[in-house]
C-alpha cells in the first residue's frame, strides 16, 4: 500500500482495506495534528480535532467522490472543527476575543522582513485570531490556494486575502516586538 | 515577508507528545474501522453505529467539559434569541421561485415545495437569468447544465476555473481563471480574456444591456469594461478589503461590499452612497434588494461574537431585521423582494425573514444535513448562491 496513489488507497478503504485506512492515516495525520495545533494551540485539544477528522472523514468515506484529492476534504473538516474549538474557548474565556478581526485593515502589502524560527513563529500565531490562523495556515503549512481556502472555510476569497494579508502584517509585527 | 521562510518556520513547529497522540489517534482510528478484525468501513452497519456510538460518547465528553458548558450556553442562546422555534426540515420555500444551492457535494435545484435535485459534482455555480441553465466550475472547467443536471458544453482552461457570472441577456458567461477575467458565449463558443491580473473578487455584469462587465483589478480599481469593445466605461477605486460587487436589476447603482464599508456607485462609478461599518465590526456580506432602493447586510462584531442583519439605503435610517450569537452567512433576497434568506452558521440554520414585517421569522434547522444527506458529520455549511426568478420570467 506504501506506493499506492491516493485514488487507489481511497478505493481500497472504500472497498474495505484496513491496510489503506492506516496508509491514508500515515499519509495525512502529520499535517492534519499540525495544522490543528498551530490554530488551537493546545496539545490535548489538536489531538482531539485532528483523531475527530480522521473518524468523520472515514465515517463517510463511502460516498467520497473518489475523483477528488483525501488531503483538502480531510483538512477542511480539520480546520474548521479547529476554528469552533477555538470559538467555544474564546467564549467560555468571557473576554474579548483578541483584538478585533477587523480593527486592523491593511491594504499595503506586508514589509519584506524575514519570520525566525517555528518556536518564534509559533509565538507571534497566538496574536492572531483564530480564522486567522487557520487561513495563515491553510495557505503556508498546507500549501492550499486563496481560492481553495475560500471554499474550504465557505468565505468570499476577497475575506481570504484580507486575513491572509493582516495575518502576516501581524505576524511581522509579533515577531519584531519578540525580537526587540 | 518571506514566505518561504514561513512555511519553513510552520514546518518545524511540533505539538507537544507528537508521537503519542499518532498512537493514540491510529489505535483509535483502528478500533473504529475495525470489529473483531474485520475490516468494516464499507460494512452498512457497524461503521456509522460504532461511529455514532463514538461521536454520542464524544459529545457526552464534549458536553460536560468546562468548554462544552461553554458550547451548550452558545447553542442556548443561539436557539433562543428571540425569535420562532426552529422547523426541522426545509419542507416549503415561503414564496414563489427555486434556489441555487453550492454545497460539499454539488449544487443543489431547491423547488418551492421543498423538493431537491443536486446537480452533479461542482464547486461553484450561478444560475442563467431566466433560470433554464446553471453555470458551473469544477476545478479547471466550467460547464453548462440544465436543471436536470445535463451537461450541455464544458471548457477547460489551465488556471482554476471560478466565480461564473451570466450576463442578464442571457448570451454571456464571465468567469475569473487564474488572475485573469475571461468572458465566452451560452453555447461555450467565443472564450476569450477580457482584462489579465484582476483580483480575486466575482465579476459583476450590469443589467440593461448586459454587455458591461464590472471587476475589481489587482492595482485596486473597479473598472467597468464593455465586453464588445474592450472599452473602458468608469473607473473608481475600490475599498479596502472588497469582496463583492452587485448591479441593481435596472443598472442603475452597483453595490460594493468591502470589509468595513459598503458603497453605491452610479453609472459613471460615482459614489452616491457608503455606509462605515463600527469599530471593531465588519460586514460579512450585503445584496440589493431587488428594488435597488436598500441594501441587506450582515454586519459581525467580533469581540461580542454577534452579528446583525441590517436594512441599509440612501436617506433611510439603519434597521435591524435580526440579531443572533456567532457567525451569519450570506443573504439573498427572494425575487419578488418579499424575503429574505439569511444563512445562521453558527445555528446550522436558514432564516426566511419578511423585511417589511421584521417579527414574521421562519427558521429551518439542520440546514447542513440537508444538503448533506447521509453524512454523519456535516462538513461545510451550504451557501445559497441565488434565488431563481425575477417576476415575470
Amino acid at each position: 500500500m506504501e506506493g499506492a496513489s491516493e485514488r487507489v488507497l481511497v478505493k481500497a478503504a472504500q472497498d474495505g482495506s484496513q491496510l489503506a485506512v492506516e496508509e491514508l492515516f500515515k499519509r495525512h495525520w502529520s499535517d492534519t495534528h499540525r495544522a490543528a495545533y498551530l490554530i488551537v494551540r493546545d496539545a490535548a485539544a489538536a489531538e482531539d480535532v485532528a483523531q475527530e477528522a480522521f473518524l468523520s472523514a472515514l465515517s463517510a468515506l463511502g460516498r467520497f467522490d473518489r475523483r477528488r484529492p483525501f488531503a483538502p476534504w480531510l483538512h477542511r473538516i480539520a480546520v474548521n472543527r479547529a476554528i469552533d474549538w477555538s470559538r467555544a474557548r474564546a467564549v467560555r474565556r468571557e473576554v474579548a476575543a483578541g483584538p478585533a478581526l477587523l480593527d486592523a485593515i491593511g491594504s499595503e502589502p506586508p514589509p519584506d522582513e524575514a519570520l525566525g524560527s517555528g518556536a518564534e513563529v509559533e509565538a507571534a500565531l497566538g496574536d492572531l485570531p483564530a480564522e486567522q490562523r487557520a487561513v495563515v495556515v491553510l495557505r503556508y503549512l498546507l500549501d492550499y490556494t486563496p481560492g481553495e481556502i475560500a471554499r474550504m472555510l465557505d468565505l468570499p476569497r476577497g475575506t481570504i486575502n484580507s486575513r491572509l494579508r493582516r495575518g502576516l502584517d501581524r505576524l511581522s509585527g509579533s515577531f519584531e516586538r519578540e525580537r526587540g | 515577508m518571506n514566505e518561504e521562510r514561513l512555511r519553513q518556520a510552520l514546518r518545524e513547529v511540533e505539538a507537544p507528545d507528537r508521537r503519542g497522540a499518532e498512537e493514540r489517534a491510529l489505535r483509535i482510528v483502528r478500533a473504529a474501522t475495525t470489529a473483531a478484525g474485520e475490516p468494516v468501513v464499507k460494512r452498512p452497519g457497524f461503521g456509522r453505529r460504532g461511529l455514532r456510538v463514538a461521536v454520542a460518547v464524544g459529545l457526552i465528553a464534549a458536553l460536560v467539559s468546562p468548554a462544552g458548558a461553554a458550547v451548550r450556553h452558545l447553542v442556548r442562546d443561539a436557539v433562543d434569541d428571540g425569535h420562532h422555534p426552529a422547523r426541522p426540515a426545509l419542507a416549503s420555500l415561503p414564496t414563489a421561485g427555486r434556489l441555487l444551492v453550492d454545497s460539499s457535494q454539488g449544487p443543489w435545484i431547491v423547488r418551492a415545495d421543498g423538493s431537491k435535485r443536486l446537480l452533479g459534482s461542482y464547486d461553484e455555480s450561478t444560475w442563467s437569468p431566466h433560470g433554464l441553465y446553471v453555470a458551473a466550475t469544477e476545478r479547471h472547467q466550467l460547464a453548462a447544465i440544465d436543471p436536470e443536471g445535463e451537461v450541455r458544453w464544458t471548457i477547460a482552461r489551465a488556471g482554476r476555473v471560478e466565480d461564473p457570472a451570466w450576463s442578464p441577456d442571457g448570451f454571456r458567461i464571465a468567469y475569473l481563471s487564474g488572475s485573469q477575467l475571461r468572458v465566452v458565449a451560452a453555447d461555450g463558443s467565443g472564450d476569450r480574456a477580457l482584462a489579465a491580473a484582476v483580483s480575486p473578487v466575482g465579476p459583476a455584469w450590469a443589467h440593461g444591456t448586459g454587455r458591461a462587465l464590472s471587476f475589481v483589478d489587482s492595482a485596486g480599481s473597479i473598472r467597468t469594461l464593455s465586453v464588445d469593445t474592450g472599452g473602458e466605461l468608469s473607473t473608481a477605486p475600490a475599498p479596502p478589503g472588497t469582496r463583492r460587487l452587485e448591479w441593481s436589476r435596472d443598472g442603475a447603482r452597483l453595490l460594493v461590499v468591502a470589509a468595513r464599508e459598503l458603497q453605491l456607485r452610479d453609472r459613471a462609478g460615482a459614489l452616491v452612497w457608503q455606509r462605515q461599518a463600527p469599530r471593531g465590526a465588519g460586514f460579512e456580506t450585503a445584496a440589493l434588494s431587488p428594488s435597488g432602493r436598500d441594501v441587506a447586510a450582515v454586519l459581525t462584531t467580533q469581540a461580542a461574537g454577534r452579528s446583525e442583519l441590517l436594512r441599509l439605503g440612501p436617506g433611510e435610517p439603519p434597521r435591524r431585521l435580526f440579531s443572533g450569537l456567532g457567525r451569519l452567512g450570506e443573504v439573498a433576497y427572494s425575487p419578488d423582494g418579499r424575503w429574505l434568506l439569511l444563512a445562521w452558521r453558527s445555528a446550522d440554520q436558514w432564516l426566511f425573514l419578511n423585511p417589511a414585517h421584521p417579527g414574521r421569522v421562519v427558521a429551518i434547522s439542520d440546514i447542513s444535513a440537508q444538503f448533506d444527506p447521509g453524512a454523519t458529520s456535516p462538513v461545510a455549511f451550504p451557501r445559497a448562491v441565488g434565488w431563481c426568478c425575477p417576476a415575470g420570467r
